[in-house]
C-alpha cells in the first residue's frame, strides 16, 4: 500500500516525505493494486504530471506577461525547464518499467535538477518567483526523491 | 422514486463542491450578475475567483460555492431527457481510390467520419492534394456541423510485405513476388506497403526479410511486381521487414522522403502528423523543432507499432501530442496474444497524460471484400470505445474496400450503441487525476482547472446537460473531453485551427465562433447557433463552463460554472 511503501521509503532515506508521498500516490488511479514496482512508476507518473501542471500555469502567467522583462524572461525559461523535467520523468517511468532502475533513478534525478535551475533562473532575475512555480518546483524535488526511494526498495 | 434519486445525485454533486472551500479562505461570495440578454441564467451557480496580478506576488483565492432556488431544482429534475444520439468516439478514415472523389468524401462525413487519413505511403502528393482541397472545401461549407480534420500518416523508415492469412512456406529456388497491388496475398505474391519500392529495387539486389532471416535475389520487375528467387527460403509471416542488402543500412528515424511529405503538409495546413515507427522520444522532438521553426501549428501522433516503441512508451506519449495503438504491426513484432494487454497500456497512459489516443488496424478488415462485420469485429470496437479511445480508425476499408460507407455505418452504429451503455447520471469514470481537496494550501490555474473539469463533468452527468465551454487554446475543451461527460461538450473557439483539432477529441463538437467583448452576447450567440443546429432546443438546460488559462472577458482568471435554460 502507499502508506507502507512510503513508510518502508522514509525508513531508508529520511528527505521523503511521508505525508506527501502517502497523499500523492494514493490519488494515483493505478496505486490501489500497485506492488513496489508498481508504486515506484506511479510516483514517476506523479513527476509527470507535476511537471506538467508547472508548464500549465507557467502559460498562465505568461498569458499576462509581467512588465518586469527579467522576470518574464525566467519564467519563458521555466516553462522550457519543466517540459524537460517531464520528459525526463516519462523517461524515469519507462526505465523503471524496463527494471533498469539505475537508469530510472538517474533520470528522476535529472528531472529535479532541471526544476532546480527554475528556481535558479529568476535567483539570478533577482525576482521572487510565483508561488505556484515555487511550490512546483519544491513538488518536483520531493517526488523526485520518493521515485529515487521506492525504486531502492523494489527486489 | 426517479425524481428522488435525481435529486439525491445533485445533492451529491452539491457536497463534492462544499468540499472544495478551503477552510483558510471563506470569502464571500460574488454577488451574482443578473443577465442583460434574451439568454437567461436559472438558479444554479458555481464560482470560484483567482486574481492573477501582474507583478507576480501571488493569488489570492476565493471560495467555491453552489447556489441553487427550488424553482430551477424542480425544472431541472422534471426536464425530459431525451436519448444522447450524438457518437463521441471519433472515427477516423484513410482515404483512397475508393472514396477519393468529392461524392465519397461528402458521403464519408455525413455517415461519420470526423477525421480524414491520408496514407503516405501510397499515391503521390497530386492525388493527396485533391483530398485535402475537398475536404477543406466540405468544412467551408459546413461551418456549423461536422468538421472533419486532416491527418497526414508518415511512411517511415521500413518497408514491410503485407498482411497473410496464413504464413506462406517460401523454398530455395522458387520463384516468389512482391507487388505494390493493396491486399494482395497469393501463394507466390504478396503486397508490400510502399508504392516506390517498385523504384527503390533493382535487378540483382538481395531482398532481406526481417534482416536476413530469408532472402531473395530481384530478377526482373514490372509496373507494379517485383519478382524474385528464394535464396534462403523460410516462413513468411504477415508484416515482415524487407532490406535491399547495402542500402539503408542505417535507417534514418525520419526519412528524405517523410520530410517531403512533411514539408506538404506544412504547406496544406494538414492538423495532425501521424509519424510511423516510432521507436523513441527523439524523433518527436525533432518533428517538433522543424515544425516550431517553420511556425507549423500540427500536433504529432505517433504510432505505437513496433516492439522497440514499448520500452520507451512513457517518454514518447509525454513528448507527443496523442498516440495511435497501431495493431497490425504490433502483432506482427509481439506475441499476438500480447497486443490486447499493450492496446489497454497505451489508452491507459494517454488517459492518464489527458492525450487523444487512437486505435487502429483490422478493426473492421474483413469489410474490405464483405458487406456485413464479423462478430469479433464488432466486439473489438466496442472494446476499444470502452476502454475510452478517443478514435478509431479505418484502414483499407475505406481506402481500397469495396463497401466503405457501409464500414464506416457499421463503426458509427456500434459505437453509439457501445457509448449507451456506459455512461450514467452520477458517475464519470476517469484516468485523469481526481481533484483533490487541498486544505490550506493555495489553488493554483492547473489545479483549479483540473477541479473545474471534474466538477463541470459531475454537474453536467447529474443533471443530464451538454456542456457549452468557450476555449481559445482548447485546453479546457481537451480536459473536459477526458473527464468523459455523458453528454456533448460544445466546444466554442474564435480560433480555426483549435476547431480543426478538437475534431479528434472524444465527445466534443468544436465550433467557430468570434467572442464578443460581452460575455451575456457571447452566450447568446452560442446558443443560438445551437439551436439552428438543433443541437439544444427551447427549455432544455445546458452547463456553462468558463475557465482555461486565458480568461475570456475579464482581466482575472475566473473559474465559472453554470446551468443555464435556454431562452429565446
Amino acid at each position: 500500500t502507499p502508506e507502507t511503501t512510503c513508510a518502508a521509503a522514509a525508513a531508508r532515506d529520511r528527505r521523503v516525505d511521508y505525508g506527501f508521498c502517502v497523499s500523492r500516490l494514493s490519488h494515483h488511479h493505478d496505486s490501489p493494486d500497485a506492488d513496489t514496482w508498481g508504486l515506484a512508476k506511479v510516483a514517476a507518473d506523479v513527476g509527470v504530471a507535476t511537471a506538467g501542471d508547472a508548464v500549465y500555469d507557467i502559460k498562465a502567467l505568461l498569458a499576462k506577461p509581467p512588465p518586469d522583462a527579467q522576470a518574464r524572461a525566467a519564467l519563458e525559461q521555466c516553462q522550457r525547464l519543466y517540459d524537460a523535467a517531464e520528459m525526463a520523468f516519462a523517461e524515469a517511468y519507462d526505465g523503471i518499467n524496463r527494471r533498469d532502475y539505475a537508469a530510472g533513478k538517474g533520470k528522476a534525478a535529472e528531472a529535479a535538477a532541471l526544476a532546480r535551475r527554475c528556481d535558479d533562473a529568476f535567483a539570478r532575475a533577482a525576482v521572487r518567483p510565483p508561488p505556484q512555480v515555487a511550490r512546483w518546483g519544491e513538488e518536483s524535488s520531493k517526488i523526485a526523491v520518493v521515485c529515487t526511494a521506492i525504486t531502492d526498495l523494489i527486489g | 422514486m426517479a425524481a428522488a434519486a435525481e435529486i439525491g445525485g445533485f445533492a451529491a454533486a452539491r457536497v463534492a463542491v462544499a468540499t472544495l472551500r478551503p477552510a483558510a479562505h471563506p470569502a464571500p461570495a460574488a454577488a451574482p450578475q443578473q443577465p442583460r440578454r434574451a439568454v437567461a441564467a436559472q438558479s444554479l451557480r458555481t464560482t470560484a475567483t483567482e486574481a492573477l496580478t501582474a507583478d507576480l506576488a501571488g493569488t489570492t483565492n476565493g471560495a467555491v460555492h453552489a447556489r441553487m432556488n427550488s424553482k430551477a431544482t424542480s425544472e431541472i429534475t422534471s426536464q425530459a431527457v431525451t436519448a444522447n444520439s450524438r457518437r463521441k468516439t471519433k472515427i477516423v478514415c484513410t482515404i483512397g481510390p475508393s472514396t477519393n472523389t468529392r461524392e465519397m468524401i461528402w458521403k464519408l462525413a455525413e455517415t461519420g467520419m470526423n477525421v480524414a487519413r491520408l496514407n503516405m505511403s501510397h499515391g503521390d502528393h497530386q492525388s493527396h492534394q485533391k483530398v485535402i482541397d475537398l475536404v477543406k472545401e466540405y468544412n467551408a461549407q459546413n461551418t456549423d456541423g461536422n468538421v472533419i480534420a486532416i491527418m497526414l500518416d508518415t511512411k517511415g523508415p521500413e518497408v514491410r510485405s503485407g498482411d497473410v492469412p496464413e504464413p506462406i512456406m517460401l523454398k530455395e529456388g522458387q520463384e516468389f513476388n512482391f507487388t505494390i497491388k493493396r491486399g494482395v496475398s497469393t501463394e507466390d505474391t504478396v503486397s508490400v506497403n510502399y508504392d516506390d519500392f517498385i523504384n527503390d529495387v533493382e535487378a540483382g539486389d538481395i531482398l532481406l526479410v526481417d534482416g536476413g532471416m530469408m532472402s531473395l535475389a530481384v530478377k526482373s520487375k514490372t509496373t507494379d511486381t517485383v519478382k524474385c528467387k528464394v535464396v534462403d527460403g523460410g516462413e513468411l509471416k504477415s508484416r515482415r521487414h524487407l532490406n535491399v542488402r547495402g542500402k539503408s543500412a542505417t535507417l534514418p528515424s525520419i526519412t528524405e522522403k517523410d520530410w517531403e511529405d512533411i514539408k506538404f503538409g506544412v504547406e496544406n495546413g494538414v492538423d495532425f502528423y501521424a509519424v510511423s515507427f516510432v521507436k523513441d522520444a527523439k524523433v518527436i522532438h525533432e518533428l517538433k523543432d522543424y515544425l516550431k521553426s517553420a511556425n507549423a501549428d500540427i500536433h504529432v501522433i505517433p504510432k505505437i507499432e513496433s516492439a522497440d516503441s514499448i520500452p520507451n512508451l512513457q517518454s514518447i506519449i509525454a513528448a507527443s501530442d496523442g498516440a495511435m495503438v497501431a495493431r497490425g504491426d504490433l502483432g506482427a513484432e509481439l506475441p499476438i496474444e500480447d497486443v490486447p494487454l499493450l492496446q489497454a497500456e497505451i489508452v491507459q497512459t494517454c488517459r492518464s497524460m489527458e492525450k487523444p489516443v487512437i486505435v487502429a488496424t483490422n478493426m473492421l478488415e474483413s469489410m474490405i471484400d464483405h458487406p456485413t462485420p464479423t462478430r469479433a469485429e464488432v466486439s473489438d470496437i466496442a472494446i476499444a470505445v470502452r476502454e475510452g479511445a478517443d478514435a478509431i480508425m479505418l484502414s483499407g476499408e475505406t481506402a481500397h474496400g469495396k463497401y466503405p460507407l457501409k464500414a464506416v455505418k457499421v463503426m458509427h452504429t456500434v459505437a453509439l450503441r457501445t457509448e449507451s451503455s456506459l455512461y450514467n447520471p452520477t458517475t464519470s469514470p476517469s484516468l485523469v487525476a481526481s481533484a483533490q481537496g487541498l486544505q490550506n494550501e493555495d489553488f493554483s490555474p492547473s489545479q483549479l482547472s483540473k477541479m473545474f473539469g471534474s466538477h463541470a463533468t459531475m454537474m453536467a452527468n447529474t443533471l443530464r446537460t451538454p456542456i457549452i465551454v468557450f476555449t481559445q487554446t482548447g485546453s479546457m475543451a481537451v480536459l473536459l473531453s477526458h473527464y468523459r461527460p455523458s453528454s456533448t461538450l460544445f466546444a466554442f473557439t474564435n480560433e480555426e485551427r483549435v476547431k480543426q483539432r478538437l475534431a479528434l477529441y472524444q465527445g466534443v463538437i468544436p465550433i467557430h465562433m468570434q467572442f464578443s467583448d460581452d460575455a451575456e452576447e457571447t452566450f447568446s450567440r452560442a446558443i443560438s447557433s445551437l439551436l439552428k443546429a438543433q443541437y439544444v432546443k427551447k427549455g432544455d438546460y445546458v452547463t456553462l463552463v468558463q475557465s482555461g488559462v486565458t480568461s475570456i472577458w475579464r482581466e482575472e482568471s475566473t473559474h465559472h460554472i453554470q446551468v443555464r435554460k435556454v431562452q429565446v
